[in-house]
This record gives structure tokens, C-alpha cells and sequence, in this order.
């Protein structure tokens, strides 16, 4: 019972998120191809972004909008906060950045006549 | 103030009209990249002025009509727009280096570049620490594209690297930064501050992760491998950028979220900073490739100063403005010096790959022109800390700080990395000034000609001349406000921009500037300054003089001889224990060049530096603890020793000056190393006195003095090189002087004082005939000379008084010398002492036998038929000391009273004068009528031999010739060659080098660790992801233990 108490307080879109940085880790570490690593840390980003939308998120509350149904002076109560789910869109679209980039990147190499293997790029070293 | 929302405006609209533009051409866009950069750097100037004048105080300015918590702010406070200022100067200087370049690449590098600066510079000027994620972000995407700008394939692939590694920092930053939101309530980071959530140990886990993203992206050790090879690979100018500006914007981050740190927050700042400054400069030491290298300098540069951000606040140093004058200046330091030596490999590698631009054929293959090697010269010892740049002040005031703190160990540490610093920068700037290598940048081996960097070494001048301005004010600030410290710099900048006069015209000029600062400084020189400036200042004047043997401009020479004589002066009329040390590391470094000038002075003038500024830094700590515990002295005398190169710590002194130019090797063996003399006595005076100084210490240091008088001697004897013979003789007469100070009473000092002149006036005249000599021959070794007594006679004369005078026979003065040093020795009851002395004195006639033999006696050469005698410049020195050790040694009394009144200040009176005749409490000396004696017996055997001579039979020069034997080669048979062998055999034994292999040894050992160290950096980006998350993990656990 006291297990299933832990698990019940367990905040679901917080574990998860936490599941899928750890997922991301594990692949941007051990899959050697580039894309791979590219997919890899999307996924990572996709973690990252689920654990801030955790934290705005209370359960039992509405969506933070104010318009004349809700009542300004008990929004705080009654509302989600609004700030995570703000912060989560800039993150979003910096994560997209990155992945482009990253591809690009693989790409470029790809193209240069490199190998598809981050080992095959390790010239520079000691 | 100006809005600097106006400046991220501007930045922005310009990158995304860029495109629109470009269609006019791309110089135009260029232009409005540069225009807006410029406006940032002017903006920021009008920010700093505003505040350093007063007319306007730090200032919040909020966003779109809202202030914190409801909205952005951004900060304008000093070190704001210092540092924005910082990044606007580096951005303008590699825009200016990439100019070429980006007009041929796509536009989107010209963009990149542009978000790059804005996003360092919203780094910097943002509260929010959300929004500091966005400029994050802002600048790493844009530095990813700028890396890959011009589509080299090594700059793609260490790219990658770097993209894996920023996006696992950004990962944590955003784990962090939302649940400091969580528990601290705020994304701003000032009410995030006195936030009460924050203490508790979630609030800690959670600024750990903020923390831990910020310290893989100012790239730590270990896990900084994945910037070392972009660093190495990507365009330099891009390199510059990421040493100079985006480290500035990191370490300003840092710095804005250290409120929020606890203590085992910035326990492992300081760990891991200083981890990282000692182990990138470990590494660096290996590094064959200069950009790799300047990349494991700038990590390390960077942990320091992060150590130093944390310690401040563990330990207290300093108190308030501690971290602006230290962290704040080596940062400064680390930008100018790391951007402009970043900028200059790329324009020595555009220039090499060019096949070099046109040159005249005469100068030295490979070199770079004088105003690029003086910005490298300037760049590097920047670079490494010296005088008189930033970083200098900021080193000493961090020592000082510390060991008032009693923190002997941290000191221990940042100095002796400091020295691997030192060592492997300016060997590479040793390589850099002789040619030679591909160590300059990559692809740099066959440079064909002077390098002409034109425009391109712009960059670089115009951060050194930025450095020299800065230094300059930082010391100005410290309270070095006497002028005549300066002299050296001053005289440094004005020969070397005359330096195409003609040579007699830049030595008029030297000597007049050592007569100036002889003048100026006349009233603070009391009796023993006095002594001092005439060896010093003379002496320095007086080589300077004999430089015009040579004729030619012999660019290089006289700035930097004079510097180091008015760097001589300066010491003499230090008052604070910082002006010293100022006066002495300028002189060490413009001796060093000095050094390094010679012909094969590369190797030499390395292990010169390396041990010279390893006994600084003995000198620095002692010095910083002040004559209050005995060991403190201690630490000053070892440093002393090591400058004076006592045995075991000699090794840096025969290659010193047997490699440097002929006259210059004169100059540091008879003037420069009296320096040494003149702070070993000063510190003996005020060490006397001190508490806890042990008698028994006088007596080891006089051990040391007798050993390395014997061992000097021992080496000399060996030596076919004549400038190595004079090397270790310096050594050996030097032993005598340390041996008579060890006496520490007046007839020992009077000792040492009238062997440390007389040191100078023999050694003078010997190392300035023997310039002559080498000229003239055209070799170093004494069995390829001989016979020049007819061709040389005025040399000839000059190298006999002077082993007259040094091997301490009558009637020159050596034989006061030697006859003081013995009462003194008896009267102290130091009778082995005494006994070892006379033994070293006797192996001493055996090489200054060899000297005057070999070169003036015997058959002349064939091939040396017409040599004539040395120049005039040489000549008129060595009469006028001829002339003066000749008075001296008629009426030793002019040179004793006044010694003997200054050695009467520090000790009761032992030694007095009764007419001419020196008195001590063993018996008299009279020279005068040692003199005449000695004269009258000469005159009587020249007649006796005149009258007795007939019909002498001349011997031509191979008539040995042993029957049936063929020698390997004609010098076997000459008497010159191995002229000591059965000495060697009975003796040979003790002059193994054993202080060089020692030192050879320990060096192995640091270069193992470094070259262990460096296993690390595998090349393969995963391992660095490794690296950065286990190095985050260890962090962790490690913060849990604290």
C-alpha cells in the first residue's frame, strides 16, 4: 500500500519526462551513428521539455486563461501556472534549432566523403 | 543611458536584412556586420564612461514596459559593460580577420557571426535566468554555424563534437533552471537570490544543475575535449571568439549566478577550476600544434579564474574589489592576450600558405617580420603573466592574498602550474622567433622567407599595444607611480620603433638613457646602490657601447639591452616589495630575449626563463610574507641562489651565456648577475635581524657558495668552448661571493662587495676580448685558435690582466680578494671552507691557463693568417678597464674605503686601514707595495731573459708528431685538444653533469603526467559526452559529500 502511495504522488508527466532524458542520454552515448545521435537528442530534448511542463502543471486546476468566465482576484488558485508552459515553447523551438543543425551537420560530412560513425571523425585528439 | 534593447535590436534586424542586402554586394553586408558590432563596442565605452565618471549609476532596464518578476530585465553595471565591450572588440578584430573569407563563403557565416556576438552579449547583460538560457542557446546554435562557416571537413567533425557537448549542457541548464523557478519562485535571478526555497537541499540540486551546465560550458577538465579540437580546427578567428569572447560571457554568468551558490557549490568551482588549470597546462605542454595548444592554455586560464571567483568568497580574500582587481584583470589579460595570439596563428598560416609575400632575400629564412614578432613576444608573455602586463598585477595580488590567507599549498599549485604555462608558451614563442618548426600553426614548416603579415597582423598589434596600456594602468593603479620604473618599458618601445637607425645611433642612445636614469636617480643611490648602479648601469652602458662591434642596425639588440640595464637601475631604486619584484621580472624577461637572440639560443634561453622565473617565484612568496618568520628569507635566498645559478640549480647558466651574443653573455655574467649579489645582500641585512634565522643557515648557504665555486671551476676546466669556459667561470666566481656573504660579518662583506667588482672588471674585459676574438677566428673552439698573440696584441694584454686579476695572484687585484676571503674564512673558524677555496682556486689556474695558451700562444693557424685585431668598440672598453683595475690595484684603498664605509653600516668595524696597508685581525695586506715588488721582480727577469736570449728557434705548429700513429684529425695532434686529458682522468669524475640529469629527470616526470593526462582526449565525440556526464555525475556525488 505504501508503494502504491509513492507511485500515486509520483508526478506521471515528471517521470516520464525524466524516462525519456535518460533514454536520450543512453542513445546519444552508445549509438555511433550521427543521425542516430541526432534522433537521440530529440528525444533527450522531448524529456527535458515534459519535466518543465511538470512543474507549471497542478493537478485539479484550469487552464490559465483570463477572460470574463474567470475571476481575477482567485485565478492564482484555480489556474495552472502559465510561466512553464511559456518557457516550454521557447525550448521547443531552440531543441528544433539544434536538431537542424545537427543534421546539417551529418549531412555536410556525409557529403564531404566521412563515414556515417562518429568514430570515423576522431583525427583530432591528445 | 542607451536601451541596450536598441543594440539587440539592431543586431537582429541587420541579421535578417542581410540576406536583402546582400544583393548589393557583399562588402556592404559585411560593412553593416561590422557597423552593428561597432555600435555595440561604442555603446559600451559610453556605458563604462558614464559609470566611471560618475554621471551615471548600475541601471535595470526592463522589458516591453515591465520589470522583474513580470518581465526581463537586463543590467548595465561595470562589469556588464566591461564585458560587452570586451566581446565587441574581439568580434571586431576576427570580423576583420575572416574578412576574406566570409566574402567567398555564404552569407549565413556573416549572419552567424553576427547572433554570436549578441547572443554573448545578452549573456552577459541579462538577469533572467531563462533568458540566459536563450542567449545561450543563441550563441551556441550560431557557433555551430559559424564553426562549419567555410565547409572544411576538420572543422565539421570537431563541430559535431561540440553540438553533443552543448546540447547535454543545455539539457541541465533547463533541468536546473526550472526548478530553481520551482523552488525559488522567480526566474530573475536577484529575487530568485534571497528566495528562501533555494537553501534547502532540493533548492541546491536544483542550482547544481544550472551550475554544472555552466562549468561544461566554460569546459573544464576532463571534459573539455570536445572544445580542444574545435579550438584546433576551426577558423582561428573563430577560435578567437570562443577563447576570448564566449569565455568572457561564460565566466560573467558565472559570476551573476554565484549569489545563488552555497558553499559546496563553490568548493567544486574551486576544485574543479583549479584541476583544470593544472591539468591543461600539463597537456598543453605536449602539444606540437599551437592552436591545440593555445586551446588547453585558454581552459586552463579560465579554471583559474573561476577558482579564484569561488575561493574569493570561501575564503575571503581580499576583501571587496578582489575579484575585479584578480579574476576581473587575468580574465581581461586572457582576452587580449588569447584572441590576439588565436589571430595571429591564422595570419601566419594565410601568409605561410601563400608561399609568404615578397621579402628581401637576406634576412633569416622563416622568420616573421619584427612588429608581428613583437606582438607575439608581447602576446605570450601576457600571456604567462609577466611584467608589465595584467595579468602580472592580478598574479601578485592573487599570491598575496593567498598567503596572507596561510594558503601555502594553493599557492604552491598556481604557481607551479603557472611555470608549465610559462614554459611550453614561450618555448613555442622561442620557436616562433627562431623560425623553426611547424609549431607556429599547422601547416607553417616550409615558411620561405620574413613572413610580411601586413594588414593581418593588425589584430594582434593592436591587442598588445591594448595589453601594454592595460598593464600599464593596472600597475599605475597598484601605486607604481615612479616614472623611473617605467624607464625599461619606455626605453624597450622607443629603440625598438628606431630600430631601423643605424647601430652606433640606437647604442648613443642606449647609454644616454642609462646615464639619465644614473642622474635621475642619483640622490636615492646611497653607498652601497652606488656600488651597485656603477656595475649595473655602467656596465650596461658600457656593453651597449661595445655593441657597435658588429656593424649593422643588429635589430633587436639595443631595446632590449637597454631595457634590461634600466630594469637593473629600477631594481636598485625599488622601495616596495611589489616594485621589486617588478624590476626583477623585467629584468629577467629582457634577458631572456636577450638570450634568445643569440644564434642558437632557442634551447638556452628556455631552460633561462624557466629556472629564471622559477626562482621569481620562490622570491614572490617570500617576498609576500615579509621578514617576519625566518623561511620566508629562506625562500628569497633560494631564489636568489637559483638567479645566481648556485650548484644544482646552474643548469640554465652555461647554455645562457655560451648561446647568447658574444657581447651580451658579458654583459648578464658581469653586470646582470650582480643584481643577485645586490638582493641577496639586502635580504641578508634585513634577515639578520629576524627571529627564528638560524646561525646554521649561513653556514649551509656558505657550502653551497664553496661548492658551486669549486664545481664552476671544475667545469670550466673541460671545456674546448671558450665561451662555456667563461660560462662556468662566471659560476665559480660567483661561489666566492655567496661564500663571503655567507661569512656575515665586515670582512666577509667587504669580501664579497670587492669580489663582486672585481668580478665585473676582469670578467668584463675577458668575455669583451673574447667577443673580439670570435669575431675575428670566426669559431668557440680554443683548439681551432691559437697564436693570436702578434695579430691580437691588445686582446692579448686584456685577457692577461684579467686571469691575472681572477686567478688572484699578485700584483693585480685578485690576489685582495683572494687574500681577504682567506682572513675572513680563518678569522670566522670556517677552515675547511677555507681549505675547498684554495682548491678551487688552484683548478681555476688550470683553465685560465688553457684560455691564454691556447688562444694567444703557440702557432697561429694557417687559415686564421690575416686576422687583425678587434674594433675599436671592443678595444676602448676593455682600456678603460685595463686602466682602472691597474689604479685599483696600485691603491686598493680607493676601491676598499668605500666599501668597507658601506659594510661598517651593517657590522661592527674588523678590517681598518693604516696608511696603505689593509689591516684585519690576521696580519696586513698592502697593495701599493705589492705592487711594486711584484713589478720590480717582472722588470728583473725580462732583463735577465732579454740579455740570456739567442738564437731562439721557432717550431712550426704540427712538428709533434707522433711516429707511425695518423691522427683521426689534424686537431688530435694539436696541444689545444683535450688539453686536460690526465686531469680528467684523476678528476673527470666530478664533473659529471649530475644537476642536469636531475633536472632532465623531473622534467620527464611532469611531461609524463601531461602526456598521461592527455590519454583522455580520445578524438571520438561519444567519449567526450562520456566524459562531460560522468564528470557531472562525480560533481554530484561529490557535492553530496561536502
Amino acid at each position: 500500500m505504501i508503494i502504491l502511495e509513492i507511485i500515486s504522488r509520483i508526478n506521471p508527466v515528471a517521470a516520464s519526462g525524466a524516462v525519456l532524458v535518460l533514454v536520450g542520454l543512453w542513445g546519444v552515448l552508445s549509438r555511433p551513428n550521427l543521425f542516430k545521435i541526432a534522433v537521440a537528442f530529440s528525444v533527450m530534448e522531448t524529456g527535458v521539455n515534459l519535466v518543465i511542463l511538470s512543474v507549471g502543471y497542478i493537478r485539479g486546476r484550469t487552464a490559465p486563461i483570463l477572460d470574463s468566465a474567470a475571476d481575477a482576484s482567485t485565478a492564482v488558485a484555480r489556474m495552472t501556472d502559465p510561466v512553464p508552459q511559456a518557457l516550454v515553447l521557447t525550448s521547443i523551438v531552440i531543441g528544433l534549432a539544434v536538431t537542424a543543425l545537427m543534421l546539417a551537420y551529418a549531412v555536410r560530412l556525409r557529403a564531404g566523403g566521412g563515414g556515417s560513425t562518429i568514430e570515423s571523425y576522431g583525427e583530432e585528439k591528445w | 543611458m542607451v536601451n541596450p534593447l536598441y543594440l539587440f535590436a539592431a543586431s537582429l534586424a541587420v541579421a535578417f536584412l542581410l540576406p536583402l542586402v546582400d544583393k548589393l554586394g557583399r562588402r556592404i553586408s559585411l560593412a553593416l556586420v561590422y557597423a552593428v558590432t561597432l555600435v555595440w563596442g561604442v555603446v559600451a565605452v559610453s556605458y563604462l564612461w558614464a559609470m566611471l565618471t560618475g554621471t551615471a549609476e548600475m541601471t535595470d532596464f526592463g522589458t516591453a514596459g515591465f520589470v522583474a518578476p513580470l518581465a526581463i530585465v537586463l543590467r548595465v553595471g561595470l562589469e556588464e559593460a566591461a564585458g560587452v565591450l570586451a566581446i565587441a572588440i574581439v568580434g571586431l578584430l576576427s570580423i576583420s580577420a575572416m574578412w576574406k573569407k566570409l566574402e567567398s563563403a555564404p552569407l549565413g557565416g556573416a549572419m552567424a557571426l553576427l547572433m554570436v556576438l549578441m547572443g554573448l552579449s545578452g549573456i552577459v547583460l541579462t538577469r533572467d535566468l531563462f533568458n540566459m538560457f536563450v542567449f545561450l542557446e543563441i550563441s551556441s546554435i550560431a557557433t555551430y554555424g559559424l564553426i562549419g562557416y567555410d565547409d572544411r571537413k576538420q572543422a565539421l567533425r570537431s563541430g559535431f563534437k561540440y553540438m553533443m557537448a552543448g546540447g547535454i549542457a543545455s539539457s541541465l541548464y533547463l533541468i536546473g533552471v526550472i526548478y530553481i523557478y520551482r523552488f525559488g519562485d522567480h526566474l530573475n535571478l536577484d529575487l530568485a537570490a534571497q528566495a528562501t526555497g533555494l537553501t534547502g537541499t532540493a533548492g541546491m540540486v536544483s542550482v547544481f544543475f544550472l551550475l554544472a551546465a555552466l562549468l561544461v560550458e566554460l569546459k573544464p577538465f576532463p571534459a573539455n575535449g570536445w572544445a580542444i579540437g574545435v579550438y584546433e580546427t576551426a577558423d582561428p578567428a573563430v577560435s578567437a571568439i570562443l577563447s576570448g569572447a564566449s569565455a568572457t560571457a561564460l565566466v560573467l554568468a558565472l559570476w551573476k549566478i554565484r549569489p545563488l551558490l552555497g558553499e559546496a557549490h563553490l568548493s567544486l568551482i574551486a576544485a574543479t577550476g583549479l584541476v583544470t588549470f593544472v591539468a591543461g597546462n600539463l597537456v598543453g605542454a605536449k602539444q606540437k600544434n599551437a592552436r591545440r595548444m593555445l586551446g588547453y592554455s585558454s581552459t586552463a586560464q579560465i579554471g583559474l579564474v573561476m577558482a579564484i571567483m569561488a575561493l574569493d568568497k570561501l575564503l575571503g580574500l581580499g576583501g571587496t574589489g578582489f575579484v575585479y582587481r584578480v579574476a576581473g584583470v587575468l580574465l581581461l589579460n586572457h582576452v587580449l592576450a588569447k584572441t590576439g595570439l588565436f589571430l595571429l596563428s591564422g595570419a601566419i598560416e594565410d601568409a605561410g600558405s601563400a608561399g609568404g609575400a615578397s621579402a628581401s632575400g637576406d634576412r633569416q629564412s622563416g622568420k616573421l617580420g619584427p612588429l608581428p614578432l613583437a606582438a607575439a613576444g608581447i602576446l605570450a608573455l601576457a600571456l604567462v603573466g609577466l611584467p608589465p602586463f595584467p595579468g602580472f598585477w592580478a598574479k601578485w595580488s592573487l599570491i598575496g592574498a593567498l598567503v596572507d590567507g596561510g594558503q601555502w599549498w594553493l599557492s604552491g599549485i598556481i604557481l607551479a602550474s603557472s611555470l608549465v604555462e610559462a614554459f611550453y608558451v614561450l618555448r613555442w614563442y622561442g620557436a616562433l622567433a627562431s623560425g623553426e618548426d611547424g609549431t607556429l600553426a599547422r601547416s607553417c614548416r616550409d615558411i620561405p622567407v620574413t613572413l610580411r603579415l601586413g594588414m593581418k597582423a593588425a589584430g594582434p598589434v593592436i591587442l598588445a599595444a591594448l595589453l601594454i596600456v592595460t598593464g600599464i594602468w593596472s600597475g599605475w593603479e597598484r601605486g607604481l607611480v615612479e616614472p623611473l620604473l617605467w624607464a625599461p618599458l619606455a626605453a624597450a618601445v622607443v629603440l625598438f620603433l628606431g630600430d631601423r637607425l643605424p647601430g652606433w645611433l640606437k647604442a648613443l642612445l642606449s647609454i644616454g638613457a642609462a646615464a639619465g636614469f644614473g642622474a635621475l636617480a642619483l640622490d636615492r643611490l646611497d653607498g652601497l646602490k652606488l656600488l651597485f648602479a656603477i656595475m649595473l648601469l655602467g656596465g650596461g652602458a658600457m656593453y651597449s657601447f661595445a655593441a657597435m662591434y658588429r656593424p649593422g642596425a643588429r635589430r633587436g639588440l639595443h631595446p632590449l639591452l637597454s631595457a634590461t640595464t634600466l630594469a637593473l637601475g629600477a631594481i636598485l631604486i625599488a622601495r616596495s616589495p611589489l616594485e621589486f619584484f617588478f624590476a626583477w621580472e623585467m629584468m629577467t624577461v629582457t634577458s631572456w630575449l636577450l638570450v634568445l637572440r643569440g644564434r642558437n639560443g632557442e634551447k638556452a634561453a628556455l631552460t633561462y626563463i624557466v629556472f629564471g622565473l622559477g626562482g621569481a617565484f620562490l622570491l614572490m612568496v617570500g617576498l609576500l610574507t615579509g621578514p617576519t618568520v625566518a623561511w620566508s628569507g629562506y625562500l628569497i635566498i633560494a631564489g636568489l641562489l637559483v638567479k645566481l645559478g648556485a650548484l644544482g640549480v646552474h643548469v640554465w647558466l652555461p647554455g645562457a651565456y655560451a648561446e647568447a651574443d658574444d657581447e651580451v653573455s658579458g654583459f648578464l655574467s658581469s653586470s646582470l648577475s650582480k643584481a643577485g649579489i645586490f638582493a641577496m645582500i639586502v635580504t641578508l641585512a634585513v634577515y639578520s635581524s629576524v627571529p627564528g634565522v638560524e646561525p646554521f643557515a649561513w653556514r649551509i648557504l656558505g657550502w653551497i657558495g664553496i661548492a658551486t665555486a669549486l664545481f664552476g671551476a671544475l667545469y670550466a676546466v673541460y671545456q674546448e668552448d671558450i665561451k662555456k669556459t667563461l660560462a662556468w667561470s662566471s659560476m665559480g666566481q660567483i661561489g666566492y661571493i655567496v661564500l663571503a656573504l655567507a661569512i656575515h660579518d665586515e670582512a666577509g662583506w667587504t669580501t664579497a662587495l670587492y669580489l663582486a667588482l672585481n668580478h665585473f672588471l676582469y670578467k668584463s674585459m675577458l668575455f669583451l676580448a673574447i667577443a673580439g676574438v670570435i669575431q675575428a677566428v670566426g669559431t668557440r673552439n680554443m683548439y681551432e685558435m691559437g697564436g693570436l698573440i702578434k695579430k691580437m696584441p691588445v686582446s692579448f694584454l686584456s685577457v692577461l690582466m684579467a686571469i691575472i686579476a681572477l686567478s688572484g695572484v699578485p700584483p693585480l687585484t685578485g690576489f685582495g680578494g683572494k687574500w681577504l676571503l682567506y682572513s675572513a674564512l680563518i678569522n670566522k673558524g670556517w677552515y675547511l671552507e677555507a681549505g675547498v677555496a684554495f682548491f678551487s682556486s688552484a683548478i681555476a689556474f688550470l683553465y685560465l691557463f688553457r684560455l691564454i695558451h691556447t688562444i694567444f700562444l703557440g702557432q697561429p693557424k694557417t687559415a686564421q693568417q690575416h686576422v687583425k685585431e678587434a674594433s675599436l668598440a671592443l678595444l676602448i672598453p676593455q682600456g678603460v678597464l685595463m686602466v682602472v683595475l691597474f689604479i685599483l690595484s696600485a691603491f686598493p684603498k680607493l676601491m676598499l674605503k668605500p666599501i668597507m664605509d658601506i659594510t661598517s653600516t651593517f657590522f661592527p668595524s674588523v678590517l681598518s686601514f693604516s696608511g696603505s696597508a689593509l689591516r684585519s685581525p690576521l696580519g696586513y695586506w698592502d697593495g701599493t707595495l705589492t705592487m711594486v715588488v711584484t713589478i720590480v721582480v717582472f722588470m728583473l727577469c725580462l732583463l735577465w731573459l732579454l740579455l740570456n736570449l739567442h738564437n731562439p728557434q721557432s717550431v712550426k705548429q704540427f712538428n709533434i708528431v707522433f711516429a707511425a700513429e695518423r691522427p683521426f684529425k689534424p686537431e688530435t695532434t694539436h696541444f689545444a685538444w683535450n688539453f686536460y686529458a690526465p686531469y680528467e682522468k684523476a678528476l673527470g669524475f666530478l664533473t659529471k653533469q649530475r644537476g642536469e640529469r636531475f633536472w632532465a629527470a623531473f622534467g620527464t616526470g611532469i611531461n609524463a603526467l601531461g602526456g598521461a593526462a592527455r590519454r583522455l582526449y580520445t578524438g571520438n565525440g561519444q567519449t567526450y559526452a562520456l566524459h562531460v556526464v560522468l564528470y557531472v555525475v562525480v560533481l554530484f556525488l561529490i557535492m553530496g559529500a561536502l
